[in-house]
Order: C-alpha cells, then structure tokens, then sequence
C-alpha cells in the first residue's frame, strides 16, 4: 500500500462533507461557499493522486471562475433562498435507505475489485498528459470545442434579451 | 390467366382510389358507376378464371421479392387453385350483387361517395387474401379486410353505437390477430419461410409440439376473424353498419376468411390431432351456443348475425373433423343464402323505414311479395330443407362428422340444425306472417324496393337453390369433391367411400329434424301464438341467459377490461403522479407567472424521476445478485 | 492522413454550416431569416453523399478512436435524414412563435454532429464527449421558447436528469477503463472475453452504463423525463428530440453491449429483460391515460424503446446479425412514423390555436382532410398495422426475438403491442368519427397554417412509411450489410 493511500480516504471522506451540506442548505450563499469547499476538496483528491496539473485547473477553473460566476449569479438575484427546504423532502425517507443500500452495494462489490488498469499506474505528469490529448484523445478534444460552443450559444439564447422589442 | 389474376384486384383498387379521391366534388351521386363497373369486370374475370381452373390450369405467380434478409425471404405472388376459385366465385358474385343492391339501399345517404369507396377497397383487399401466395401478404390483407370491416361498420358514426361497434370489432379481432401473427412468426424462425408451397412441403418435418402450437395460434387468428367463441362478441354489434356490409362482409366473405386460411393450411393441420380437435369442439360449440342466442333475438339482423355466428362454427366442425370439402361447400352455399338474407333483411327493413324489431314487423308477405319469397327461399336453405344448397352441404358436414367417428360432434350438430330451422322460420313468421304489429301509418307506407335492389335477391336466389343440386349429388363424390380433391389430397384422413345406406339415412335424419324445426316454428307462432311467451316464462333463467347473449360482454368488461382499466390507472397514480399536480399547477403557474416558475421542480416531479432512476439502478443489481444467488 | 478526414468529413461539412449559420443569422433582418433552414437542410445533402461515396470503406482513425464501417455509415445517413426532416418540420413554426432564429438550426446541426461522432464511437472517450454535444444540444432544443415557461421548464428538468444519468454513464465506463486499462472498445473486449477481470465489478459497470443508456432511450424505470420534455418543448424539437437521441443511443448500445460486453451476455441478458418488460408495460399502460397528443407519443416512444429492447435482447443472445438488423430497421421505420406524427401536431400548431389534446382532433378529417390523412397512416403504421413500414419492423423485430429462443418474451411484446393499437386507433376514431365541440372547432381555421416545407417533410415521412412497408428490401439489406459490416465484431 502506497504511503498515500489512507491520505486520500480521508480527503475524499472529506469531500463528502461539504458536498451535503451545499444540498442541506437553506441560504443558497452557503450552499455556494459549500461547493467552493467541495471543489477545493475534490483538487485535493487530485493531489493525492499525484495528478497535479488536474489539480491546479480544478482550482483555477472551478474554485476560481465557476465559483465566483455562480456567487455572482446569486447576488445579482434577487432571491437568496429556496422557497422550500429541499433537504427533508417526503421523499428523503425512502431515499435514505435506498441510498445507504446502493452504497452498500457498491462499496461491498468496489471495495474488493481488482482493477488491472490500477495495477499498473500511469504516470498523469503535465507531459503525459499532453501527449495523450493530443495524440490518442485529440479527437474527442477538438470535440470538446464543439460543447463549449453549444454551451455559449445555449447561454446566449437563454439569457439575451429579444433584440427586436 | 396471369393478366386476369392480376386485374381481378386491381380493377377495385383503381376504382377506390378514383373514387375516394374525386368522389366528393366530382362524382356525388354518380359515384356508384365506375365502381359497380369494375366489380363487374372483376366479376367476369373471376369466372373466366374458374373456368380455366376447373380446366385443370394453376397459377403459381411470384410477383416481386418483398423481404430478402438473409435466410429469411418472402415473396409478393399469386397462387391460383380449385381453393382459390371457389372463394373467387363467392367473393365476386356476392360483391357484386351487394354492389349494384348498394346503388338503392344507399341512396341519398350523405356519404354515398365513401360508401363505394370504402367497399371497393374491401373487394381489393379481400381478392388479393385470396389469391396471396404466402402467410404474409395473407396477414397483411387480413388486416387490410379487418380494416374495411371497422370502417364500414362505423360508417355512421355520428350514431355513438355505431363508431364504437366498430372500435370493438377492431379491439377484439386484434386478440384473434396477435395469436395469428404469433403463429406466423412461429412459422418463419421453424420453416425460413412463409411460403404456401414450401410450408405444405416442409410440414411433416415440424416437431409434433411445434406444429399444434402453430396451428392452434393460426386458429386464434380464425377464430377472431371469423366469430367463434370467444371472440363472437364483435359480430353482432358489427350489425351497425349498413346492411349491405352486413351482407358482404359480415356473411358471405370476409368473416369466411378464418374458415378459408384453415382450409388453405389444412396440409399443417392435418399433421396435429390435437389443434383438429380444438378446431372441431370450438367450431361445434359456437355452432349450438349462438343458435341457442337466435333463438330469442328480436332485431332482425341479430339474428342473422347469430345464425352467420353458429353457421360459422359448423364449418369449423367440418374442417376438424377432416371434412375440408364439405366445409368449403357450406362455405360457398352459406355465402350465397346468407347474403342473400341479410339483403333481404335490408328490403325489409328499407320498406319499414328502418325498423329492425321483428315484434314491430308481422304481415309484411302480401306487400313486399319478391322479399318475401326470396327470403323464403333463402329461410328454408338455412334450415337444410331437402334439395336446396344449404341441404347438402350441410348433410356432407353431419356425415363426414360421423363417418370421422365423431358421433357426439354430430349429435350436437343434429340439434343445432332443429333449432336452426325453427329460428329461421320463427324469423319469417314474426316477420312476415300473423298480423301488422307496427303502427297502420307505418304499414300504409309499406313498399316493395326498387328493382335495383330486388334484382340481386333474384339473382342470388339463384344459386342458393341450385347450388346444392350441381355440386353436391351426388353426396360426398359429387362435383365439388372431385374439384377440391386435389387441394385437400394430403389432408384427407378418412378414405373416401361410396354414397350407401349409412349416409342415406343420415341424410334422411337431417332432413326430418330441420323440417322438423320448421313445423315447430310453425306451431308455436302460427298455430298457437300464445305459446312462446309462455316457454319463456317456463324457460325462465335459461331464456334470460340467451337473451343477454349468456353475458359475455359483461364477462370481458368484469374479467378483461375493468381490470385493465383499475391496473393502468393504479400505475399512473404510482409511477405519474406528478401528472395530476402538474396540470393543476400548470394553469396556476401559467397565470402566476415566472414567480413560480421552478415550483414544478420543487414540488418534487424532478427528484421523482431521480429518485425513481436510483432505485432502478439499485433494483437492477438486486435483480442480478437474487439471479446469480 | 487522408483517411483520416475521410471519416469526419460529414461532420466537418455539419459545423461549417452551423458556424455559418451562427455568424449570419445576427445580421439578417427578420424577415431575410425566412429560408435558412434551408441552409442547414442542405447541408446534411452533402453530409449524406460524402458518407455514401465513403460506403466501401472499413478502417478506424483517430487512435483507433473513430471507426468507419457500414454501420456508421447506416446511422449517419439515418441521422442527416432525420435531422434534415427535423428542419423542414421547423421553420413556420418557429416563425409563429417568435423566434425563427439561426441558433435553432444550428444547434440540430451541432447536435446531429454529436450523434454521429456516437454512431461512430469506438473509443469511450471520443464517445462521452460526443453524448455531451448531442445532450447539450438537446436541452437547448427543449428550451428554445424561453418565452414559454413549459418549454424552460422541459429544458431545465431534461438537464438535471440528463446530466443525472451521464454522471451514472461516466461512472460505468470509468469502472471500464479501470478493470481494463482501456478506452477502447475493442481493446476492453479482448479484455472482458479473456475473462480473468472481476464478474462483480463487471456487473456493477453493466448497471450502470444501462442505467445512463436507459435514461438516453428513455426505459423505464429511466423514462420520467420523456413526457414533460416531449409535452414542453416546442412541437418540432420534440419531433427531433424523440428521434435523433434514440437512434444515436442504439447505435451505441449495440456497440457496447453485443461487441463490447458481448461475452458478458449471460450477466446482461436478464437485467435487460427486465428493464425490457418494465418498459413496454409502462409506456403501453401509460399512454392508454393520455389525454395530450404530445405526451401519449411519449409514452408510446416509451413502449417503442421497449420493444427495441427485446430486439437488442435478441441480438445478444443469438449470435446471428438478424436482432441487431432488425434493430436498425426498426429505427428506420420509428424514425418516419414518429417524427411524422409530431410533424401533423406541429402542422395543426400552425393552423390554428391548438393544445395537442385528443379532443381536439374530433372531426378533424372533415376540416383538414390531408392532415387526418396523414396521421391515419401514421398512427396504422405506430400500431403496427400492415402494410405500413411499422408492420414489418415490428414482425421481423419479433421475428428475431423467437429465432433467438425467446418465443414467450416476444409473446408479451405483442401482447403489448396489441394494447397499443387502441391508443392509435383512438386518435383515428377521434378524427374520423367524432364530431368536433363547436367551441374547439371555431378556434381551428384551415389554410392558416399551410407552408410548403412543412408538407414536403409530412409527405416525405409518409412515403417512407408506405415504401418501408411495401418495398422493404434496400433498407432491410442495408441494415443487414451494415450490421455484418461493423467494425471489430
């Protein structure tokens, strides 16, 4: 066992932590600080992995823009929070069981996988990386251009005001 | 041969396609003319190809490949025998008696231009059943005849009765259907192919298993098709159509396409007892049990459309009992008394203004004297009166039941034969006889039809009196027999013997018991009017149960179709009930405006259909590890 | 190198057009916009030869990321055809509801784009992102009367579900890669067929690559989305979204679970089974309650899928191409009869004030014959009533289902499909034989809505449906040859 392995248990365990709490929130400027949480937790994920480059644009892209777009979004409206408590729906009491059921599941049948593909770990250093997406994966990432793309227009249909009225 | 076989079809296509396009505007009360004018012409062709039949010349025609996939093939073709011809000479000579009685007993109808459009179309469809040479395109024309049928039964729909006859003929035929295509598929994945030819050849290499379950799925097709028991119910509210349809469709052709497609495999059929048997018992019960329900009927065409029901059932008896020809025979001569009855009924009931209870008919003999005795003549071929059509094909029925061994199939089918010769001349009595029981303004307007339509019963009175004496004597060798053998050769199972003292005198049975039904109808609604309420009131519970048609229909509704209805609404409150908050919501919301605009959301639709996608996830991988315990 | 592009040209041919279409459209007048969905129709023409004249080859590109095979070029050219019917459905409609806009046509091109790179996916990667663009296109489509709150609302619940259900997908094939140390189809094959990897973990991915498909093609207990988006998103998107995801969706499916999973079938055959049932009984029973037009065609597309399913069950089972062709033919079939039908609501919409319920077709016929007409054809051909193109697909999709054994399974598919005859046939009775509430019929005035382009793309679905039915053959042996032809079975 890698020295980091129980290091990264805990981080992930810890994600999970503000994860809820960003849904149990009723004010929706902590369920964002939340989430900032969360987003800076799941880069620490990445670090234990080794995978840094992933890391730092989780931190530049997420914690940095979409974090600080979102805040945004809310403060400029003007709404600050759900109308209901989205936490204790009616339907939490049967979610909760299912869910701890497909945690169980899934945790009895992962936890004692084999996973070939961990057996021999790649290297995610920032030139491995690139020589991958832009050798093997270059398609599918000049196809990502076309998501981001869609993902502008979506927004400007949806936002823009009608330029004839 | 081959341009003939191809225009006997496509001559009313042509015509429907002409006339349900330019009806409307253009041809109106003319519509009538290119469409009895193609018909005619089918109608020739038809006998130019019996006769070249009857010559010994077959057709076999594959016309274009229409499924190539692999192993799987099927082909559009043609195949014309002795089968094919018998139902050619049916189809055509009736169609075209309905055809030109149409031209009076629809006129002025508003939608007289579809009315000839719709029936052209079902000529189309039910020549080229007959003439197809392959499960498939028989299916597929199946359907098409099915359709017509819908159409034309709910040809007057603004009367709700009528539009949801035909909604129920449709929905019940779709039972009988989907065992029809299961067999069908069955066929394709055993055989590779739907081909009559190769079927009938292949058949004796089908497991034993396998061919009863083909036959017995075929059968279901029939039996919805043709209205046995269970799947009786539609044909009797399919009466709501005109009573031309009523003639064509629901009498003399297409309800005879289940008998036809059983004949036609009789080859597979003859390679399963079992499926026989189921056959026969099916075909005998309905025979008895719809004649039972005729007997208490009161609206004219119920009870014809019973008789068709019971005179069905004996046909099927006939082919479960191995007795292919004499169930092709009543086929044909049932065609012809049948449709000329239901026209019949149709005069009768255009004189009376559209009444259709006999207890409002009575005295009608001296005014509408050409109905009268043509609807006498074809009363008494229904009852199996000595000489006439119905006479000798049923008698090859009743003996070839009992020379198969099947003793009790015959002694039911004696009884029914009694109650079918009293039903049908209690339906002449009450119709014709005794007194004028509608009002005297009503009977002072009473007028024979106009020659157009009295002309068809003429002509098709014709054939139900000779039809019997040219094909049928003599008995079990006559002309029929030797026409047809060749097609039933490999599915006859009794050896053919001589016309001799046993067959005389079951002959002479069947005779005395049918005549005997006739003199009993007599007595009790002649000679002693008083005595049929009084049996019903002796009768009792027995005459209720035949009065409400044993209750099937409350059986379905109870057993099939509350279910059904209870289950998917007991699911939509389950799995949709988002649905009902959403419409009430929705008009809220719409009104309210963008306030509310995620309150759908909220009100939990969307955590429902997560929810419901987890617990799917979850419940797959329960339903693995319970499967792989 | 050459080769390479070869296998994306079609694409390439769709994002130019969309591009174009996206920096022309702000500097048309409104009425100058009138015709540029013909711009993006023809580009699909193009699109489509491009694919046939490549017919003949059989190679991957890409690092093995993008195959071109007959299967490919079976469902890019099924793909345009729908897309290009999808804008001929459009333009009037959009016009009447204010926002005839380039973005529109657009995003079915991008969206198409994404479909295809699906179709022709042979790496999980190439793949995924090709999903997104289709499943962002998608959203966008639902929700483009952003001036009708149903519309937005169908918009935002497709997103959250639907990226629900790629998280699962994702999930699925990240346990893939894992137990396999690859992205590629072929390669995770080679893998899984060797069959020293982890039954459990190998289950677990099965699940949940289901479960994501499912969502996709919208199975029970997955199909919660399908109504309300089909019900609020404007009538030509629904036409489109009803369609083009369904057929991208199988095509990868068969991919996954016949090629890649293909020696795990005895592990996936009964969880599809299940889901199978559970999908034609939902959407059978459901859509015998409906009242809306939009939402009955839901829940019908919902038992469609089922059936589909049973085939894909078929094809798994048996190790003959006859399931997997009847697959393609059937979406062939599916495609004309369902976009069809939503083509008469979206004609109707233009006609007239029109709510797409039952009640508002009664009489129908009478006002517009050629609509009724129409959709008679269609809804014969939805229930399976010869000799439609949905007859034959449904016979030789059953067909397959009994030739691989599973006789009872096709039993209860047809049981299923006799049911929903009666929700078809009620639309025909309501048209034909019912007469219309006088209030209903004063709002509807014929002619109102007459544009040409629309009626070419009604009589186009029709006429496939009737040929599908009657001439058969080409389409079926293409899907034969396309189904023989895939790469790396």
């Amino acid at each position: 066992m890698h020295f980091s392995t129980p290091i990264f248990y805990l981080v992930s365990a810890l994600v999970i932590i503000p994860a809820v709490l960003m849904v149990a929130m009723r004010n929706l400027i902590y369920s964002a600080i939340a989430m900032i949480a969360c987003f800076i937790g799941v880069a620490a994920v990445f670090v234990t992995l080794n995978a840094e480059l992933l890391a730092a644009s989780q931190l530049l892209i997420y914690v940095g823009a979409i974090s600080i777009l979102i805040l945004f979004a809310i403060m400029l409206t003007r709404r600050r929070s759900g109308a209901i408590c989205l936490f204790f729906h009616r339907q939490s009491w049967a979610a909760l069981p299912a869910g701890a059921a497909l945690a169980v599941v899934l945790g009895i049948v992962l936890g004692s996988a084999r996973f070939s593909a961990g057996s021999a770990p790649k290297n995610p250093s920032t030139a491995n990386l690139a020589s991958l997406l832009f050798n093997q994966y270059a398609f599918p990432f000049e196809l990502a251009s076309l998501v981001l793309l869609v993902a502008i227009v979506g927004a400007v249909l949806l936002a823009m005001r009608e330029r004839r009225s | 041969m081959k341009a003939a076989v191809l225009l006997i079809p496509l001559l009313p296509l042509a015509s429907f396609i002409i006339t349900g396009f330019f009806g409307r505007r253009y041809f109106k009360d003319k519509s009538h003319y290119l469409s009895v004018a193609s018909v005619a012409i089918s109608w020739i062709l038809s006998m130019y190809v019996f006769i070249q039949v009857e010559r010994g010349q077959t057709l076999s025609w594959q016309l274009y490949t229409w499924i190539a996939a692999g192993k799987f093939h099927v082909d559009i073709g043609f195949l014309v025998d002795e089968l094919t011809a018998i139902m050619l000479l049916v189809v055509s000579t009736v169609g075209l008696m309905v055809h030109i009685y149409s031209i009076g007993y629809m006129h002025g109808d508003k939608g007289y231009y579809r009315f000839f459009a719709y029936i052209n179309l079902f000529m189309f469809s039910m020549f080229m059943l007959v003439l197809a040479n392959n499960y498939l395109l028989l299916y597929v024309f199946w359907e098409a005849v099915g359709l017509c049928s819908y159409l034309l039964i709910a040809f007057w729909f603004p009367k709700l009765s009528a539009s949801n006859a035909g909604m129920k003929a449709f929905l019940v035929n779709r039972v009988g259907d989907f065992g029809f295509s299961l067999g069908i598929m069955l066929i394709f994945v055993t055989l590779g192919t739907l081909d009559y030819s190769s079927v009938f050849a292949a058949a004796g290499t089908i497991g034993g298993g396998m061919v009863t379950a083909i036959c017995l799925l075929l059968f279901t097709g029939a039996v919805g098709k043709s209205a046995q028991f269970p799947l009786h119910v539609w044909l009797p509210d399919a009466m709501e159509g005109p009573t031309p349809v009523s003639s064509l469709i629901h009498a003399a052709t297409m309800v005879n396409a289940g008998v036809y497609m059983v004949a036609r495999s009789s080859p597979l059929f003859a390679h399963s007892h079992t499926a026989m048997l189921v056959v026969a018992a099916i075909g005998t019960f309905t025979a008895i049990f719809a004649a039972i329900i005729a007997l208490v009927q009161n609206d004219i065409k119920k009870v014809l459309a019973y008789s068709t029901i019971s005179q069905l059932g004996y046909m099927f008896m006939a082919l479960g009992v191995g007795a292919w020809t004499a169930a092709m025979f009543h086929l044909l001569a049932h065609g012809f008394f049948k449709g000329l009855l239901f026209l019949c009924s149709g005069s009768v009931i255009h004189a009376l203004g559209g009444e259709q209870d006999m207890r409002k008919m009575g005295g009608l003999r001296k005014k509408i004297k050409i109905t009268y005795w043509t609807f006498f003549i074809g009363a008494l071929a229904l009852s199996g009166f000595p000489g006439l059509s119905g006479f000798f094909s049923k008698d090859a029925i009743l003996s070839g039941a009992f020379s198969g061994g099947y003793w009790y199939f015959w002694i039911v089918a004696l009884i029914t034969v009694f109650l079918t010769a009293f039903y049908s001349f209690r339906l002449i009595f009450m119709t014709f006889h005794s007194e004028p029981r509608m009002d005297a303004k009503v009977f002072a307007h009473v007028h024979e039809s106009p020659p157009v339509m009295t002309a068809p019963l003429i002509v098709l009175s014709v054939p139900t009196v000779v039809a019997g004496l040219f094909l049928g004597i003599p008995p079990e060798s006559g002309h029929i027999d030797h026409f047809l053998h060749r097609v039933f050769a490999a599915a006859i199972v009794t050896p053919e013997h001589q016309f001799g003292f046993l067959s005389g005198s079951l002959m002479a049975i069947s005779a005395v018991v049918g005549i005997g039904g006739i003199l009993l109808a007599w007595h009790f609604y002649l000679r002693c009017p008083f005595l049929p309420a009084a049996t019903c009131k002796r009768a009792g519970r027995l005459y209720t149960l035949a009065l409400n048609k044993f209750y099937v229909d409350e059986i379905y509704f109870a057993v099939f179709i509350n279910p059904l209805r209870r289950f998917s609404r007991w699911l939509w409150r389950i799995v949709d009930a988002g649905v009902i908050d959403g419409a009430v919501n929705g008009a809220g919301w719409l009104a309210l405006g963008a306030g509310r605009l995620l309150r759908p959301i909220q009100t939990g639709k969307v955590q429902g259909y997560l929810f419901a996608m987890f617990l799917g996830l979850l419940a797959l991988m329960v339903v693995y590890i319970i499967l792989t315990l | 190198m050459q080769h390479d592009v070869v296998a994306i040209v079609p694409e390439l041919m769709l994002v130019a057009a969309a591009l174009v279409l996206l920096l022309i459209d702000p500097f048309l007048p409104a009425k100058g916009r009138r015709g540029l969905s013909w711009l993006g129709i023809m580009a699909c023409l193009p699109a489509a030869a491009s694919v046939w004249l490549a017919r003949s080859q059989q190679f991957s590109t890409f690092s093995h990321g993008i195959a071109l095979d007959g299967f490919a070029v079976f469902f890019k050219i099924l793909l345009l055809a729908v897309a290009a019917l999808a804008m001929l459905l459009s333009e009037k409609h959009l016009a009447r509801n204010g926002r005839l806009l380039g973005d529109y046509y657009a995003l079915v091109l991008l969206a198409t784009v994404g479909m295809m790179v699906m179709a022709s996916a042979i790496d999980l990667a190439t793949f995924f992102v090709g999903l997104e663009l289709m499943a962002l296109s998608s959203y966008l489509l639902a929700g483009f009367f952003r001036h009708q709150l149903r519309s937005i609302e169908a918009s935002l619940k497709y997103f959250l579900t639907g990226s629900f259900a790629s998280a699962i997908l994702l999930f699925g094939m990240a346990l893939l890669y894992g137990l396999t140390g690859s992205t590629n189809y072929q390669q995770i094959s080679i893998a899984i067929g060797s069959g020293s990897l982890d039954g459990h973990v190998i289950v677990i991915a099965v699940v949940l690559l289901l479960g994501g498909f499912a969502f996709k093609v919208a199975a029970a207990p997955f199909h919660g989305w399908a109504p309300d988006v089909y019900q609020g998103a404007p009538t030509p998107a629904a036409a489109f979204l009803s369609v083009g995801p369904k057929i991208a969706a199988f095509a990868a499916i068969i991919k996954f679970f016949t090629i890649m999973l293909g020696s795990e079938q005895a592990r996936w055959v009964p969880l599809m089974i299940v889901v199978a049932i559970a999908t034609m009984l939902i959407g059978a029973t459901m859509a015998l309650l409906q009242h809306d037009l939009k939402r009955m065609l839901a829940f019908s597309s919902i038992a469609h899928v089922g059936y589909l399913l049973l085939a894909l069950i078929a094809a798994g089972q048996s190790h003959s191409n006859f399931g997997s062709s009847a697959i393609l033919f059937y979406l062939a079939a599916y495609a004309a009869m369902n976009m069809g039908a939503f083509g008469v609501l979206v004609f109707l919409a233009n006609s007239a004030r029109f709510n797409d319920s039952l009640d508002e077709m009664a009489g129908l016929a009478r006002r517009f014959p050629g609509a009724a007409g129409v959709m008679a054809v269609l809804m014969f051909s939805l229930a399976g009533i010869p000799p439609t193109a949905g007859f034959l697909a449904k016979f030789y999709l059953f067909a397959s289902v009994v030739d691989a054994g599973y006789a009872w399974l096709a039993v209860i598919g047809v049981l299923f499909s006799v049911v929903s005859a009666f929700y078809y046939l009620r639309v025909i009775v309501y048209m034909y034989m019912r007469e219309p509430e006088p209030e209903v019929a004063a709002v509807m005035e014929p002619g109102g809505g007459r544009s040409w382009d629309l009626s070419l793309g009604l009589g186009l679905a029709t006429a496939v449906v009737i040929v599908l039915g009657v001439l058969p053959a080409p389409v079926l042996n293409a899907a034969q040859d396309a189904v023989a032809k895939i790469l790396g079975s």
